[in-house]
């Protein structure tokens, strides 16, 4: 059977054997994994126990306690790190057409990409905003709970054969140059450019919490995350970025995602409905 | 429960099992079809002209309704939660595919356990095969499209490797076994 390039594997987590994990996770890491859909907890824990070729639970918390960097590595396997540039390349044109170019005659625009893993949705709003010759007067900061992806991030450094699939979404979403312009190759390593970063940082953060940033963000961009939560978790962390955006700014969401379920939605209302961005009133 | 699978050819499969089945026909039905992932498509319109049962794509935690047909979206996983209702997922392609049949008949078996039906259609590659082993694995029915009948064998025979006691049905007869569930 040709299962070889397949994720799903031999040792696997039951539905039952998920409550023992997530206990574990809790007591022993003080990390709350309750209200994360279920099924991709198990998912990627089922990986993990591949991964690590333990047959059960109970072992890979054995595992994780003989190990000083327990958290650290369960954190690094169990976040999803799959992302692209230029993932739906609507988005960013109607972000363009109907958010930057709102936003242009500011000051300062204060941008958060909450749950920015490697970097790759924060470099294309960087190429987004340099195209518009705003890039100079933007502050955007990237977080994500997994700091080994904050590393990658900051290092704008991607495989060459991943960047040559970027090209066509790039154009999609309206890049006027070729994506070509923004990197130097070596070897089988496309490194972007410093410039491209200059107004960037980033943070170690966990969305179940409250950033800790002074408030009044212009834009928050928030994609594919709320997915991998239960909806009552989805409402906190809406609720978080409902807070940290100031009045007037904007909140883009993953082209699945919606605020319709959240109890402060009339605070928004709807700017793209294909794109899933909302204007705070 | 049932879980549809399927890729090259899927689509004339599933309208041919579309027609046949009846009006009041109301187990739900997640369709999982490899499509591209950057172009609009309009899978349920083309689809819907062969069933009145109503057709939709699964939405994020949308709960699972009787009497509704969904199908999965583009470009990401379509997982099921204990409750009965779907989340989305964009995590690492499996079988070069997101969606992956695979994970969805997977998920769609550790939830529902007997109660899940499987059935893989036409297609190119081996994606199904393991989940298929899955629904079996956990006590459910498996259905695999005779491999003769359909335009490319590669996933219904990858399919009856990985389950050799499925049933092989034509599409025709796929309408039939879903009507007397």
């Amino acid at each position: 059977m040709a299962l070889s390039q397949s994720s799903l594997e031999k040792h696997y987590i039951s539905i039952s054997q998920k409550e023992v994990m997530l206990d574990f996770l809790d007591q022993e890491y003080q990390l709350s994994l309750k209200e994360y859909s279920e099924a991709s907890v198990r998912r990627r824990i089922t990986k993990m126990l591949n991964e690590f070729g333990l047959d059960r639970v109970e072992k890979l918390c054995e595992f994780l306690q003989s190990r000083s960097d327990g958290k650290q590595l369960f954190i690094e396997k169990f976040t999803v790190n799959v992302t692209e540039m230029f993932r739906d390349p609507h988005f960013y044109k109607a972000l363009e057409d109907k958010v930057i170019s709102v936003l242009k005659s500011r000051e300062n625009i204060r941008i958060w990409a909450a749950g920015c893993s490697s970097g790759e949705e924060i470099l294309s709003l960087c190429i987004l905003l340099y195209e518009m010759d705003l890039l100079h007067k933007c502050h955007i900061l990237g977080t994500d709970l997994n700091s080994k992806m904050l590393d990658e991030a900051n290092n704008r450094t991607y495989k060459t054969r991943h960047v040559s699939t970027y090209m066509k979404p790039y154009l999609y979403a309206g890049g006027r140059y070729g994506l070509e312009k923004y990197f130097t190759t070596h070897g089988e390593n496309a490194i972007f450019h410093a410039f491209l970063h200059e107004n960037v940082s980033f943070k170690e953060h966990n969305l179940m919490e409250p950033l800790g940033e002074e408030p009044g963000f212009d834009l928050i961009v928030c994609r594919n995350v709320l997915i991998y939560f239960k909806s009552t978790l989805q409402n906190r962390v809406i609720a978080y970025l409902d807070k940290a955006l100031r009045a007037g700014g904007f909140l883009g969401l993953g082209s699945k995602e919606s605020i319709i379920f959240y109890h402060g939605k009339n605070h928004f209302k709807e700017i793209d409905l294909e794109s899933k961005i909302y204007q705070k009133i | 429960m049932v879980v549809i699978g399927t890729s090259a050819g899927g689509i004339h499969a599933l309208k041919i099992i579309l027609e046949g089945i009846n009006r009041d026909f109301n187990i739900p039905v997640v369709i999982v079809i490899h499509r591209l992932k950057n172009v609009k498509s309009h899978m349920e319109s083309v689809l819907q002209a062969s069933t009145s049962v109503p057709i939709k794509e699964a939405e994020e935690k949308e709960k699972i309704q009787r009497g509704n047909i969904y199908i999965a979206p583009a470009n990401y996983h379509l997982l099921i939660e204990e409750d009965g209702s779907f989340s989305l997922s964009v995590d690492e392609l499996v079988n070069f595919s997101r969606p992956s049949i695979d994970i969805t008949l997977v998920s769609a078996s550790e939830v529902y356990k007997e109660k899940a039906i499987g059935i893989i259609l036409t297609g190119a590659n081996a994606d199904g095969a393991y989940g298929l082993q899955s629904i079996h694995e956990n006590g459910g029915v498996t259905v695999v499209q005779l491999p003769e009948e359909a335009q490319v064998n590669t996933m219904p025979l990858e399919a009856l490797k990985a389950v050799p006691g499925a049933q092989k049905l034509s599409l025709r007869a796929i309408s039939q076994f879903l009507n007397e569930l």
